[in-house]
């Protein structure tokens, strides 16, 4: 015998269980099992690590209270590292995002050629592995043979040149926009799929009523596109926080931790100076800023995107 | 029936028979064919040529010994190694025979527990009496020995013979001849020192040499010893004329975006005149030539400064452990016993790279400059140091090459840079 909920009354738990036992068994308490072991314990786990000072090689932790977190607020490679996910990130909104769209917007409107083609091109650096992505351009941007310098130099834009990893001030940026080449692909595919969906009679109302590109883009396609922004949106901002391949094969934080971001000095702290507790804190830190951020741009510069 | 009941008896006793037999048996075999004891070698693998040696190493003992006692190998590649190391040794089966680093890593591992002493070792097996003394001395912590070194190295001034003899100039003893060589060659074009400073690294190589030349073996030992603190002016002073150094150009343009491997690019091409770098270069040096070096080039140690007696660095680049948790301490000691052996070092100048630790490594298949380094390295005594990434534990060293390479870009003044280098070291190891 089965209960039905009266219409307009959401069923109670049980209630649903003893009617949908294997939904509930299969979809809802195994998931949450999984996700419970694999993602719940180990950050409960990191939390309770970061009240510690462990090594990794005794079984003995001290309890240190809040002593790495303290010290991180005072951290000076920890404030810049901080620094340099919002530089990441502020870098990757603006190149990979928009070019993404660009790219997508003039692919659907045949303003390119051969649009399979460049999807292709645009795509296939997302399949590569970053530690690929970093080798390969640190050939292309050394200062002794790299292709980069030597085309810049010979289209008479030589004044441009720079050391890309050597100049503290520019080699977090170079680090960021290589990485937004990788990412490009990603943003570009989500808006080529969404502007698919927008009804082909919006575009040419307002071609009929004399909207050019620009304007098409800009009050067409972006406001209808606001549900496919905020998940790229989120995507970048979480492919910026956890940042560390390309830190840890092109710069190792260098020069003079300038490059140093969240996730390598995770990476430093825990397994290079083996203080897991004080990398533990770091984690937790990087879990609180991404989630702080992504409450900020759901609930503000996202508002409503996905009300349908 | 009765044919049923025959046969029932008849298979009962027959597997009767076959239990007494097989319990017979059971009993039998481990009197005559005993497991071999297993043990398990964890061990870092930098280069292409170290896995293959590495395999050789394994494969030799194990078609001769691999009844009795059976390796296994298991590795990581150079940068990862530290990572894993730790997870490792601290796990419940931990490896018998394990690379670890000299200096402060090596202190991190023993003070942990997980280093046995190898005192015993050394005297049944006679290691100190042909290893190179400096690498045992390195061994040493207290009154006891905890690792084997089995490859060492040495840091020295590498020069290009043909652009000394171009220019006229003589092998310096003294630190204002080298000067005066350098500003020859930077008047000829040339670039007076590389650097190849991207990994952050390379630049303590000069560093500690200066340091040491300039304010003597007692004060760089302090500093790495936790007896002087980083804001001592020695160290103060020693990085202001690296400071220097990098601002009257005596180093190539953009030293801090170029790697140790592709600087072999200017280097080959006669760009630069010299070059302070660790023996365990030579490798590239030598190139694909079956003997050292693709370009003409010689070494000389870092020469005296203000008169002191100069001391060149040698170091232990390959060290071995055995884990204090291993049940076979024994046979681990023979398998060690059987990698610093003459034909196992001499094979490893074959595969790998100079040079070996083991004074009895036969050499003559070597150029005759790495002969001379080899024997120059063999009779360093024991009076020598290792680079700062080697002496201090990682989180010090860390900082120190950071520090060291900001003020090398200009971006932060040589006193600040050793006040972020102590401040570390207070978190470390405390107050001095």
């Amino acid at each position: 015998m089965t209960t039905s909920p009266r219409s307009g009354e959401s069923p109670g738990f049980f209630a649903f269980a003893r009617e949908h036992t294997f939904v509930t068994i299969f979809g809802i308490l195994m998931p949450l099992a999984v996700f419970a072991v694999f993602v719940g314990y180990p950050i409960l786990f990191t939390i309770y690590l970061s009240l510690f000072e462990w090594n990794g090689m005794t079984p003995d932790k001290t309890f240190v209270g809040l002593e790495n977190y303290r010290h991180m607020i005072g951290d000076s490679h920890f404030q810049i590292a901080l620094i340099n996910n919002f530089k990441w990130l502020a870098v990757t909104l603006a190149f990979p995002v928009l070019a993404g769209l660009l790219i997508a917007y003039a692919l659907r409107n045949r303003i390119l050629p051969a649009a399979a083609l460049v999807r292709t091109i645009i795509f296939f650096p997302v399949t590569m592995s970053l530690i690929s992505v970093g080798l390969m351009f640190l050939l292309i941007l050394n200062p002794l043979f790299g292709a980069f310098d030597t085309v810049l130099r010979s289209v008479g834009l030589g004044f441009l040149v720079t050391e890309w990893f050597g100049n503290y001030k520019v080699a977090i940026y170079t680090l960021a926009i290589v990485s937004g080449w990788a990412f490009t692909g990603m943003p570009m595919i989500f808006y080529y799929a969404g502007l698919g969906d927008v009804p082909k009679e919006t575009f040419d109302a307002a071609r009929i009523e004399g909207a050019g590109h620009w304007r098409m883009l800009t009050k067409v396609a972006i406001p209808q596109l606001r549900p496919v922004t905020a998940v790229v949106v989120m995507l970048t901002l979480f492919e910026s926080l956890r940042a560390f391949d390309l830190v840890a094969v092109m710069t190792k934080g260098a020069p003079f931790g300038y490059t140093n971001v969240l996730g390598y000095i995770v990476y430093l702290e825990s397994f290079w100076n083996t203080r897991f507790g004080y990398g533990a804190a770091i984690s937790v830190a990087i879990l609180a800023v991404s989630a702080l951020m992504a409450l900020i741009i759901l609930k503000k510069l996202m508002k409503g995107a996905f009300d349908v | 029936m009765k044919m049923t009941l025959f046969s029932r008896r008849a298979i009962a006793r027959c597997a009767m028979a076959a239990v007494l037999l097989s319990s017979v048996a059971g009993l039998a075999v481990p009197a005559f064919a005993a497991d071999p004891v297993e043990l398990r070698y964890f061990y870092r693998a930098p280069w292409p040529s170290s896995e293959i040696y590495a395999n050789w190493l394994i494969d030799e003992w194990n078609k001769k010994n691999g009844d009795r006692i059976h390796v296994t190998g298991a590795s990581v590649d150079g940068e990862t190694y530290k990572t894993k190391q730790t997870i490792e040794l601290a796990s419940s089966n931990p490896p018998d025979v394990f690379y670890s680093w000299e200096g402060g890593r090596a202190q991190e591992v023993i003070k942990n527990g997980f280093a046995a002493d190898l005192t015993p070792y050394y005297a049944k097996y006679g290691w100190d009496k042909f290893l190179v003394p400096a690498s045992v001395s390195l061994a040493t912590f207290g009154d006891k020995k905890y690792f084997v070194p089995t490859e060492i190295g040495a840091s020295v001034v590498w020069y290009r013979k043909d652009l000394y003899e171009k220019l006229g100039l003589k092998v310096p003893t003294t630190w204002d001849e080298l000067m005066a060589n350098a500003e020859a060659g930077k008047k000829a074009g040339l670039w007076p020192f590389l650097l190849a400073n991207q990994k952050k690294w390379p630049s303590q190589f000069m560093w500690s040499a200066i340091l040491v030349n300039k304010f003597g073996l007692d004060t760089y030992q302090g500093l790495v010893n936790n007896t002087i603190p980083w804001t001592d002016p020695s160290a103060v002073e020693t990085t202001k004329i690296m400071a220097d150094l990098a601002k009257a150009d005596m180093f190539e343009p953009s030293f801090n975006s170029i790697d140790v491997g592709p600087a072999m690019v200017p280097w080959s091409q006669g760009k630069a005149l010299h070059w302070y770098q660790g023996s365990f270069n030579l490798g590239r040096f030598r190139g694909d030539q079956p003997k050292c070096c693709v370009v003409p080039m010689d070494y000389f140690p870092m020469p005296s400064i203000d008169g002191k007696k100069p001391v060149m660095s040698v170091f232990a680049e390959d060290t071995i452990m055995i884990h204090a948790k291993s049940p076979h301490k024994d046979e681990a000691a023979e398998f060690v016993d059987w990698m610093i052996s003459k034909p196992a070092m001499t094979e490893k100048l074959a595969i790998d790279k100079p040079f070996p630790s083991s004074t009895q490594g036969d050499l003559s298949s070597l150029s005759e400059m790495e002969q001379r380094l080899g024997k120059e390295m063999a009779s360093a005594g024991q009076f020598t140091f290792m680079h700062v990434d080697h002496a201090t534990p990682p989180a010090i060293s860390d900082r120190f090459l950071d520090s060291l390479q900001g003020v090398l870009a200009g971006a932060i003044t040589p006193e600040d840079a050793m006040q972020q280098t102590e401040d570390e070291a207070v978190r470390t190891r405390g107050k001095i």
